[in-house]
């Protein structure tokens, strides 16, 4: 293993004193300029009273535990497409044919994605403890919630695996296993935490101050933890060649179109196959309108796991409105946005026809319509799946009828989003040209807001319905010109790859 | 063509330089319905480009390109649905069966279920691949997706059809289904310009060649 280190360190260009000091500065720069406004900006939002006694209600719990075992829904459904273990494809090949075994091969590499996804969750989980801590409330309690995470975070890494490793059958099994969780998690009480998720849940501090049931909680999740370590060996030795080989050179596919700027094909590598349902007929009906639907729906159920994955953090979405409507004051943006995010990503699960439309676009025609009339033509099902789903949950969940029409409001909004999102194409060049300022190039900042429109979209639309359930439903009419600059917009994206 | 007879397509010394360098030299040509034309020359000579002008996809530095007489705009609908052309790998559906597609490309030219069901099975028959109507597009090799992106170009109604090198990756059977395949679209008035590097594919179609770079 040493030798092939050596290797692969001889193959790579030695960075530099220069380059370390460089991307030092860029990072010190970009935490002052805007990581510490942001984050600054939600510990105070979290630390207002009302947003702490929002926080300290019993409906936060279950929605830690929703949101526990979402994730790990999604770490499988992730991992199918990139696994925590996706080296560089010449090390995959070298490795994977040789006579090292898998564990020890992997190890270092699984290591690396492990520790990148629990500090990724440590910091959302401190971030949302902040606000306790800000005040020096229940500080033992937020202390055990985020060593909770980490615990959480190695079971989260097992499961990962386990999307890289089993076959389609033992997905199946294990995606069932984690639906039947999520399930436990909505329905089941609770105390005492029998769950991992429900563990977690258990950990969240209130302003009374630490549960009676936190340290059966931390033995629980260090129990999952354990176990997950044992699987993970496991899963590690099952590892096949042709797996790892296969997620290297998707991952470096992946990051090289992303790094030229083409997100949505470098998201498109992950996008998962066709499973099942390939004798399932289409009736392809008239008119085409319902013949798009029909197809659409159908191609969607072949990919079942995402399919499931997608409608389930919808309806976490739509019950997740519910619960912000109801907060009476304090930073509802904060959640608002997440909720939003949730629901854009979700959507997307049911947005492959836009994808197919906007590749249309600078094409020899193929189909009998245009790209934009093909766009149209394909917005009933994510339009169906973006607005039914989600009010559904939010009613189901006790929510009203003006919450109904702001979740209803977000999905259509956000399906235009994602339409425009589909047309977006590769980085206009003139983008990456530099553009000098006494703080250095500026050009990453347009690189940036090029790439994350969307979600940029989503947020501004996400934090203004937050303020609507305030405000009233008229408010709502704002979405109507709302939508229609995004269709201006996609449509003029349409007509320059036409042209 | 007969004097007075307005052709079906035709390019009228049309160049597309870019930067100063010359994609395609100066290039004419007619094409009448029921005629077919062979683009030849050497890799890098503007077969593709003069193709990519003569689908619409591609602006002329200069020259024109007509439909019947009118200047060639590919987003009007009628002209849209007067050219056909394989120029790349054409859009694919990962989630629909190879039948799916094509029945689905059907669908939007109008077709109701059942005339779209045959016209696609015709389709698949035509090229030999039938026995590959339910697999996905990932489930192919490189000549069996040569194979159906023809089949879905074919699929579509035309008037013209244009052709990049459909003979790319088939072995000398199926580029004789191809070649069968142009002659009955040939003998159903279509016009037809196919760049190639196959003599035999331009034999067997039995087209007029032109070699760009050379002048009509």
């Amino acid at each position: 293993m040493a030798a092939t280190r050596a290797v692969q360190r001889a193959r790579n260009a030695h960075r530099t004193r220069g380059d370390t000091a460089y991307v030092v500065y860029v990072c010190v720069l970009v935490a002052a300029i805007a990581g510490i406004p942001v984050v600054r900006a939600i510990v105070l939002a979290l630390a207002t009273p009302t947003a702490m006694s929002a926080l300290s209600e019993a409906g936060t719990e279950r929605s830690i535990a929703v949101l526990g075992a979402l994730i790990w829904s999604i770490a499988l459904v992730v991992g199918s497409a990139r696994g925590p273990v996706a080296p560089p494809p010449f090390v995959a090949a070298t490795l994977s044919r040789s006579d090292i075994s898998p564990r020890a091969a992997w190890a270092r590499d699984l290591l690396g994605s492990a520790l990148g996804m629990a500090l990724v969750l440590v910091a959302i989980s401190a971030l949302a403890v902040s606000g306790f801590l800000a005040h020096a409330v229940a500080v033992g309690a937020s202390i055990s919630f985020v060593i909770g995470t980490v615990l959480f975070a190695v079971a989260t890494t097992a499961i990962w695996l386990a999307g890289q490793v089993l076959g389609r059958r033992g997905a199946v099994i294990l995606g069932s296993a984690l639906a039947l969780l999520l399930v436990a998690a909505v329905v089941i009480p609770l105390d005492p935490p029998l769950l991992p998720a429900s563990a977690l849940a258990n950990l969240w501090p209130s302003t009374d101050g630490a549960t009676s049931t936190a340290g059966a909680a931390l033995v629980v999740l260090a129990a999952t933890a354990l176990a997950a370590v044992w699987a993970i060996v496991i899963l590690l030795d099952r590892m096949l060649p042709t797996t790892v080989e296969d997620h290297a050179q998707r991952w470096e596919a992946m990051t090289v179109l992303a790094a030229t700027g083409d997100i949505s094909g470098a998201l498109d590598r992950t996008r998962a196959r066709p499973t099942v349902g390939r004798r399932v007929r289409i009736p392809f009906s008239r008119p085409l309108i319902l013949a798009l639907l029909q197809r659409a729906a159908i191609g969607a159920a072949r990919t079942p796991l995402r399919i499931v994955v997608a409608l389930v953090a919808l309806a976490a979405a739509g019950v997740g409105w519910g619960w912000i409507a109801e907060l009476q004051a304090g930073p509802r943006w904060v959640p608002a946005i997440g909720a939003g995010l949730l629901t854009f990503a979700a959507i997307g699960a049911f947005s492959d026809g836009f994808r197919e439309a906007a590749d249309m676009a600078g094409r020899p025609a193929l189909y009998g319509r245009t790209a934009w009339t093909m766009l149209l033509l394909h917005v009933p099902l994510p339009l169906l799946a973006g607005v039914v789903v989600p009010v559904a949950a939010a009613m189901l969940s006790g929510s009203t009828v003006e919450t109904a029409a702001i979740v209803a409001t977000i999905g259509v909004a956000l399906v235009a989003v994602r339409a425009y999102d589909a047309t977006k194409g590769p980085m206009p060049i003139e983008l990456m040209m530099p553009v000098p300022t006494p703080a250095g190039d500026a050009s990453a900042i347009g690189m940036w807001a090029w790439q994350a429109d969307a979600l940029l979209w989503t947020g501004v639309v996400s934090f203004w319905l937050s303020t609507s359930s305030t405000s009233g439903p008229a408010t709502l009419l704002w979405a109507a010109p709302v939508v229609a600059l995004l269709a201006a917009l996609t449509a003029g994206r349409l007509r320059r790859a036409s042209s | 063509m007969s004097p007075g007879r307005t052709a079906l397509l035709t390019a009228s010394e049309v160049t597309v330089t870019v930067d100063e360098q010359i994609l395609l030299p100066i290039t004419s040509l007619s094409l009448d319905a029921g005629q077919a034309l062979a683009v030849r020359g050497p890799n890098g000579a503007g077969k593709t480009t003069l193709l990519r002008v003569l689908a619409g996809l591609m602006p002329a530095t200069s020259g024109s390109v007509m439909l019947e007489g009118d200047p060639l705009h590919i987003r009007r609908g009628r002209h849209r649905a007067a050219v056909a052309a394989m120029i790349g790998p054409p859009p694919l559906a990962r989630d629909l069966t190879l039948v799916e597609q094509l029945r689905f490309v059907r669908a939007t030219w109008g077709d109701d279920a059942a005339t779209g069901e045959r016209a696609a099975r015709m389709a698949l028959e035509e090229l030999e691949i039938a026995n590959l109507e339910m697999r996905y597009p990932s489930e192919l090799s490189s000549g069996q997706l040569q194979l159906f992106s023809l089949a879905l170009t074919l699929a579509r109604p035309c008037r013209v059809l244009l052709l990049d090198e459909p003979e790319q990756r088939l072995d000398a059977h199926r580029r004789g289904l191809v070649a069968d395949a142009l002659r009955r679209r040939l003998k159903d008035g279509c016009a037809i310009a196919f760049a190639t590097h196959s003599t035999a594919l331009v034999g067997a179609v039995g087209s007029d060649v032109l070699t760009v770079g050379e002048t009509e």
